[in-house]
C-alpha cells in the first residue's frame, strides 16, 4: 500500500529535493460548490493543484466517517463545502450538515487534531473566485501545519 | 436499600401472578461480592433472585434492544406479536429507553417499566461512587409504570468538570493522552456491546464494503473505530458510562464521549431528556445555528 508514503518526499528524483505538497480531499456538493469549482476552472482562475475533488449530492450526504477515512488514508487536509445556508437544493441538507460538522469540528479539536486540517465552507455556483480563494487559503493553512501524521 | 429491593420483588411477583409480563430483566447477585449481573426472570418463583442496590451497574436497555432486534418488522411493516417485558430501570436507563423509543427500536406498549430511584453506583474496585453518577442529571426515572419509593441522589449541579480540565490542556497534551489511552485498546468491542445506543445491525467497524477500518490492531484502526463510535453518540449519549465499565483495558472513554454531551448543551442547548417529543440533536436543525466554524476566504481572520 502507498499509505505510509503519502506525505514523504520519497518520490522525488535523486539529487533534487522536492518540496512537500499537501494532499487535500474536498467533498463538494453537486449543486453549488462543485459548480463553483467548475466556474473557477472555466474562468481560468489559478488555484493550487493540491486539492482532489469528490463530488457528493449534498453536503448533508457527507458522513463524518468520510472525513476520518480520508485522514486515515493519508490526506493532509479535508474540505467539505456546500451551498450557502438557505440555498440547499434539498431545502435543508446543509443545515443538518452544519450541525453535524460543528459538533465534529469541536470534537476533533478537543482530541488534539489541528482545526486547520478539517475545514467547512459554503461556496455557491456563482462564486468561482471565492472557490479559488478558498483553496488557496486551505492549502496555505495545511502547508503551515505540515503533513498529517496523527491518524495515519 | 433492602426495602427498595423488597418492593421490587413484590412488584415483580405481582406482575407475574397477574400474567402481565412474560419475562423480566433485572439484576441478580454476581459471583463476586459487590458485583451484580443482569438476570432474566420468567416466573414468580424466581423473583427472590432479584436485587437492587448500589452494585447494579449495567444499563439493562442493551438487553432489551438486543432482544427486540432479533424480532424485526415483517415485510408488510407489521410487527410480530411481542411478549410483554418487565424491566428494572434506573434514571440513566430511562434516558436510554426514551432514546430507543424515539429511534423506533423499542415500543413502549410491550413494556412494564419498574423505576428505581438511584443513589449512585459504587465502583467495586475503589468503593466510591462512579463519576457518571456524581454528574448524573436524572437520578429518578419519570416515565414508569411502577416507581419504587426510596432515597435518590440530588441531580448534579456541577457537571463536566473533568471535561473542562481536559479542554484547558494544550492540543499536544490532549492528543498525547488520547493516543496513550487508545493504545491500550485491544479492539474487543466491549464498549459497543455494552452500549444500548450501539444497536446497528451491522456496525461500521464490521462493514467490509465499504471497509472503514482494517482488522489489524493498529493505532490508526483503533482511533478510527473509537472516533467513529463516539461520534455516533453525538446528542445520544446518556452518560451512563456502561462503555467505561465494560472496558477490560480501562480506557478512559468517558472523557472523550462526555465531551459530546457538553458540546450539545453548549452549542445547541440540547440535553437528552425523557421527553419523547424532542427531536434528536442531529436529526433536526435551527436556521440560526452558529456559522462561526465555517471557513470564509473573503473574510480571513
Amino acid at each position: 500500500m502507498t499509505k505510509k508514503k503519502t506525505s514523504s518526499t520519497t518520490n522525488a528524483p535523486a539529487g533534487r529535493k522536492k518540496e512537500w505538497e499537501p494532499r487535500i480531499v474536498a467533498f463538494l456538493c453537486n449543486w453549488c460548490s462543485y459548480a463553483g469549482a467548475d466556474l473557477a476552472g472555466i474562468s481560468r482562475l489559478q488555484y493550487p493543484p493540491n486539492v482532489r475533488i469528490v463530488r457528493v449530492p449534498c453536503s448533508g450526504r457527507v458522513n463524518p466517517l468520510y472525513i476520518l477515512k480520508a485522514l486515515m488514508e493519508g490526506a493532509d487536509g479535508v474540505l467539505v463545502s456546500g451551498c450557502h445556508p438557505g440555498d440547499c437544493h434539498y431545502i435543508s441538507g446543509n443545515y443538518v450538515a452544519r450541525r453535524k460538522f460543528s459538533m465534529l469540528n469541536n470534537y476533533m479539536e478537543y482530541l488534539g487534531m489541528e482545526p486547520e486540517r478539517t475545514q467547512f465552507s459554503w461556496v455557491s455556483a456563482a462564486e468561482g473566485p471565492r472557490f479559488a480563494e478558498l483553496i488557496k487559503k486551505i492549502t496555505k493553512d495545511v502547508k503551515k501545519i505540515g503533513p498529517n501524521t496523527k491518524l495515519l | 436499600m433492602p426495602d427498595a429491593q423488597k418492593q421490587l420483588r413484590e412488584i415483580a411477583k405481582k406482575l407475574f401472578d397477574e400474567n402481565r409480563i412474560t419475562f423480566l430483566i433485572g439484576y441478580e447477585q454476581g459471583t463476586l461480592p459487590d458485583r451484580s449481573r443482569p438476570c432474566f426472570i420468567s416466573g414468580a418463583d424466581e423473583v427472590e433472585k432479584l436485587i437492587w442496590n448500589s452494585t447494579c451497574s449495567n444499563n439493562l436497555m442493551v438487553y432489551l434492544v438486543d432482544y427486540l432486534k432479533k424480532k424485526p418488522a415483517r415485510r408488510d411493516g407489521t410487527h410480530p406479536k411481542l411478549p410483554n417485558i418487565g424491566i428494572v430501570t434506573k434514571g440513566c436507563d430511562a434516558l436510554s429507553l426514551a432514546l430507543l423509543i424515539k429511534e423506533h427500536q423499542v415500543s413502549r406498549e410491550n413494556l412494564v417499566v419498574i423505576g428505581v430511584p438511584c443513589m449512585g453506583i459504587v465502583d467495586p474496585d475503589t468503593k466510591t461512587v462512579m463519576t457518571s453518577c456524581l454528574e448524573c442529571s436524572n437520578p429518578v426515572p419519570h416515565d414508569t409504570d411502577f416507581l419504587i419509593n426510596g432515597e435518590s441522589r440530588q441531580p448534579a449541579t456541577e457537571r463536566f468538570t473533568d471535561i473542562e480540565e481536559f479542554e484547558a490542556k494544550s492540543p499536544e497534551e490532549r492528543w498525547a493522552y488520547f493516543k496513550e489511552q487508545l493504545s491500550k485498546c485491544i479492539k474487543c468491542h466491549a464498549c459497543r456491546e455494552a452500549c444500548p445506543n450501539c444497536y446497528c445491525v451491522e456496525c461500521f467497524a464490521d462493514e467490509t464494503d465499504p471497509k472503514w477500518l482494517g482488522a489489524e490492531n493498529t493505532l490508526s484502526n483503533v482511533m478510527m473505530y473509537h472516533i467513529g463510535r463516539m461520534f455516533h453518540q453525538a446528542g445520544r449519549c446518556v452518560g451512563c458510562d456502561a462503555c467505561v465499565r465494560a472496558c477490560p483495558m480501562n480506557v478512559d472513554l468517558r472523557i472523550f464521549t462526555h465531551k459530546l454531551v457538553k458540546d450539545a448543551k453548549e452549542l445547541f442547548d440540547y440535553e437528552l431528556t425523557e421527553s419523547l417529543e424532542e427531536k434528536s440533536l442531529l436529526c433536526t436543525f435551527d436556521k440560526n445555528d452558529s456559522d462561526n466554524f465555517i471557513t470564509d476566504p473573503d473574510n480571513v481572520k
